[in-house]
């Protein structure tokens, strides 16, 4: 019998097929341990093959933390990644662009190789979970021959480009920038002036600037469709990112005539792989560059590499079949005569469907809760696809799918049919469609568990959902598991990311609230942090900020991000206050874990210690206060006090490195200078203070600006010492945290011993 | 056809069953933590209860996956077999069957106190290769009389019917029900299955 790689042979795109056979010789090397454990890593990051939480090898249970014994022992996929552990499989989908034989193919393979779920992310791209390292290639294959690549879907390289999802079919675009995002996904797949990067590279488009459609000023590149005297361009953006610090992109060119795109896009990709940092991955990304090079020495740059390329005719060829560029209904465009149905269609009527540019079309939202469909699903929807809009299939940033070219008349049937597979909630675009990255669930980098919170919320919000207020319904939630912002929490009206803090000796996760961020005009700004609040209390957060704003917004146009921008944050945090406290383990538990997972928060690191623990220490005490007034500092910089916000940021970070040097030793000096070295030599320098991941980088952020005062403050620079300060205090709660840990564990030892 | 051992074995909940299926998810974690399934590597619970058509709350292990599956809106435990097992179709359907009576019977007596019951003369038969396995007429008679002729054997007098077999565009799977005084989970619980 035939296997895959033989079936499909002729039916994958050469060059495809030779990257997926190169990999699976890889594959074959490094089971025979002749590849270093590095390179091996960032080879299959490269194909899309991810880690997954506890590969490693190690879970705690609830009970204790256990090894986990997989039948290929010690054998590794990367650093500390346990070979046999399931990974994560990412699949682009460039600008979100999908053909319902790719869903079927995609729902046989989350089948037969993952956990039967296809769940989009917040790049349009599509994960699996739980895949076997050594199925990889296989999986590769499948979706090569219906036109996938998983290629450069992870790694140091260009990800998956994205576009707004109703480009080619709105209202208020300049044009359809779809091919664009097409033409410039092919032309640096695998380009040579891509592959030497120190980090990844994040490109989006947008057919508008006022809408939130490609969100490109969070991108390292963005373009927004631009005609100038019928001509069409793009006004360019460089340098925006979210991650732990948020940059807001700069405006590099007002109009790039189209032309220009690709060679521009290949001259930014020459400088950043020449100039972009690779020592020090914290700083890596594109952002960091734009700011340390300033916007127009960076362009500078830019233009004289572009002056120096060698000719490409890749660069224009695809222009010339522009004209030919478009979608093509498969029904004729009908209107709707009847109006009548459930209230729920007639919810779906309201909030999930789009009006089409073009006359009698419509756009339906499919909203997906936390971004998931089964197989079935999947294999169902790709029937109905064909039977109402073809080809026409895309998938969105909020982590749903769009069917196009809906003809006005089939809305019925087709809310009937989608009704029948489950797919059909209204809401979409509301407070219930929650955006939320995978954290604790999946992903090994999650502190709390964003899905949990999400799922908690929308079960929550959607039977109240009619009562809510019409600002509130429109508002946006955004969920991370962690400060990396892969939910896109800090640009969400209410945005939340996880991270934990020690109580009494206990772990409770909590959530950081950030308030304010703009999903619209491009992510046209970002959310301020307000404070921790235990996870189990955030759904009461909701609702008290959510009626707080209705009563005390100064009229029903006042937006909820326009509300907390006007508001002085004191009084937010006010309002939240109540739900900052956590109970005591004994009087309620609940808080001391997470949603929908009944472990006891790392309940395995805890020892018997515990007891001892029942009085707050003083380095929690500290720790509170270094909160305060990092918290003090927004508050200054709300009110347009720079300085005294910038030096606030500093003395927050000072206030927790002294708490974790009095956790350490008795004496703790006053002086900054003296509290700085000591940190650094016992907590710094011996990594102490090191992150798992980010290393030293939330330890930097205090010794760089010891180092560096500022001369100069400007509103974006404070906002970011702020940012640091936050994070840096988070990775002071973590530090702790380990210490005492690492203090049980010996306890914990001596008793046993 | 002979080379799968991708396929699973799903137990359909009792009609009129009333349960959450989120309740399950401590009962996974338990299970876990006390090893309870025997020859699996047990990793994680992952609640996928919001996807109406979908695998509910999953157990994941190494060897293979338990969930608490939906499809087409009929509950169940389901257990599908993701690593080889050595021996030809009959010894992999074996393990795998029993694997699943093991599992579903430990669900019934579960330790949070719900009350879970399976069906007990019928399951479903799901094979998850579509390389080993196309769903064709001819996969469909070979795995229908592989399947039965087991059943048959272990269960001495069961009467077989075949329902529900899956369409084209899906995996090949097919329901097989015994008449009503066969019970698979009562012979498992003797361990005359062992």
């Amino acid at each position: 019998m035939k296997n895959w790689k033989e079936l499909l042979e002729h039916q994958i795109e050469s060059e495809l097929r030779e990257q997926i056979n190169i990999f699976e010789t890889q594959i074959e090397l490094k089971k025979l341990d002749k590849i270093d454990d590095k390179i091996f890593a960032e080879t299959r990051l490269r194909k899309g093959v991810y880690g997954q939480r506890y590969d490693n090898g190690q879970r705690n249970d609830g009970e204790r933390t256990r090894e986990l014994h997989f039948p290929s022992g010690d054998k590794l996929k990367g650093p500390e990644t346990v070979w046999d552990a399931p990974g994560m499989l990412r699949i682009k989908i460039p600008f979100g662009a999908f053909t319902p034989i790719q869903l079927r193919t995609l729902a046989d393979c989350a089948e037969e190789y993952a956990d039967g779920v296809l769940h989009i992310t917040t790049r349009q791209d599509v994960q699996y979970h739980f895949v076997h390292i050594e199925d990889t290639p296989t999986i590769m294959r499948r979706l090569g021959a219906v036109g996938i690549t998983t290629h450069e879907a992870c790694g140091n390289v260009v990800r998956n480009v994205t576009a707004c999802p109703l480009a080619g079919v709105c209202h208020d675009e300049g044009f359809d920038v779809s091919p664009y995002a097409n033409a410039l996904t092919k032309f640096l797949l695998d380009h040579p002036d891509c592959q030497d990067f120190g980090r990844k590279f994040k490109i989006a488009f947008s057919g508008c600037s006022q809408h939130a459609c490609g969100i490109v000023n969070m991108h390292d590149l963005g373009a927004v469709a631009k005609t100038q005297e019928g001509k069409n361009g793009f006004e360019i953006y460089v340098g925006g990112g979210l991650g732990a610090v948020p940059h807001q992109a700069k405006i590099m060119y007002e109009f790039l005539p189209e032309e220009e795109l690709l060679p521009l896009s290949q001259a930014i990709g020459r400088v950043f792989a020449r100039l972009g940092e690779k020592k020090n991955r914290a700083k890596a990304r594109v952002k960091f560059l734009v700011a340390k090079l300033g916007l127009e020495e960076f362009t500078r740059l830019v233009e004289k590499e572009r002056k120096v390329l060698p000719h490409d005719e890749n660069w224009t060829s695809y222009i010339n079949e522009l004209p030919a560029w478009g979608e093509v209904p498969i029904k004729e465009a009908a209107p709707l005569r009847d109006n009548s149905g459930t209230e729920t269609y007639q919810h779906w009527l309201e909030q999930n469907i789009i009006d089409q540019r073009q006359e009698g079309y419509k756009v339906v939202v499919i909203m997906l809760p936390l971004g998931d469909m089964s197989s079935h699903q999947a294999r169902k929807l790709a029937d109905i696809a064909e039977k109402y809009v073809g080809e026409n299939m895309r998938t969105t940033v909020e982590q749903n799918i769009v069917l196009r070219w809906v003809s006005e008349g089939d809305l019925p049937h087709l809310y009937k049919e989608l009704e029948a597979i489950g797919l059909a909630d209204p809401g979409a675009g509301s407070i219930i469609d929650i955006t939320a990255c995978p954290g604790t669930d999946t992903c090994k980098l999650g502190i709390a568990s964003s899905r949990g919170l999400a799922d908690e919320l929308r079960v929550m919000l959607t039977p109240k959902q009619k009562e809510l207020d019409q600002a509130v319904r429109d508002m946006r939630i955004k969920i991370s598991g962690c400060f990396n912002s892969c939910g896109q929490h800090h640009i969400a009206d209410m945005g939340f990311y996880g991270n934990s803090r020690t109580f009494k000796g206990y772990k409770v996760p909590h959530f950081q609230v950030v308030l304010g961020g703009e999903w619209t005009n491009n992510a046209g700004s970002f959310g301020l942090a307000i404070g921790a609040i235990p996870s189990k209390n955030i759904p009461k957060v909701v609702l008290k900020l959510t009626n707080y704003y209705v009563e005390n917004r100064t009229g029903i146009n006042q937006s909820f991000q326009e509300f907390i921008s006007s508001q002085k944050k004191s009084e937010i945090k006010l309002q939240i206050q109540e739900f900052t406290e956590v109970p005591p383990y004994l009087e309620d538990a609940s808080f001391y874990t997470d949603w929908g997972d009944p472990r006891v928060f790392t309940l395995g690191d805890m020892g018997v210690g515990e007891c001892a623990g029942e009085v707050v220490s003083l380095t929690e005490v500290e720790l509170q206060s270094a909160e305060r007034i990092c918290f003090e500092a927004q508050m200054d910089l709300d009110e347009g006090n720079l300085e005294d916000a910038e030096d606030k940021a500093y003395k927050a970070m000072l206030r927790g490195a002294a708490a974790l040097l009095r956790k350490e030793f008795q004496d703790v000096p006053a002086d900054p200078d003296d509290i700085v070295a000591d940190f650094k030599e016992h907590f710094y320098d011996t990594k102490l203070f090191w992150d798992r991941f980010a290393h030293g980088k939330f330890g930097k952020y205090l010794i760089l600006r010891n180092e560096n005062p500022p001369v100069g403050w400007t509103d974006s620079s404070v906002r970011q010492q702020i940012e640091e300060s936050q994070l840096f205090i988070e990775a002071a709660h973590s530090c702790y945290a380990k210490l005492r840990d690492e203090e049980s564990a010996k306890v914990q030892g001596g008793v046993q011993g | 056809m002979r080379e799968l051992y991708k396929f699973g074995i799903k137990f359909y909940f009792e009609t009129g069953m009333n349960l959450n299926v989120k309740e399950v998810i401590p009962e996974f974690h338990q299970w876990i933590q006390t090893e309870a399934v025997e020859d699996h590597l047990l990793i994680d619970v992952v609640d996928y209860s919001h996807i109406p058509d979908g695998p509910g709350i999953m157990l994941i292990a190494h060897e293979g996956h338990f969930s608490i599956d939906h499809e087409k809106k009929l509950p169940g435990l389901m257990y599908q077999r993701r690593t080889e097992i050595e021996g030809d179709f009959t010894k992999r359907f074996a393990s795998v069957f029993s694997t699943t009576l093991q599992t579903v019977i430990k669900m019934e007596n579960n330790s949070i106190e719900k009350s879970i019951q399976f069906k007990p003369n019928m399951f479903r038969f799901i094979t998850n290769d579509r390389l080993a396995a196309e769903n064709s007429d001819e996969n469909q008679n070979y795995y229908k009389e592989s399947v039965c002729t087991f059943i048959q054997r272990e269960f001495q007098g069961s009467k077989l019917e075949i329902n529900n077999i899956s369409t084209k565009n899906e995996r090949l799977a097919f329901d097989v029900k015994a008449q009503e005084d066969i019970n698979f989970l009562m012979r498992m619980e003797d361990g005359k299955n062992e």
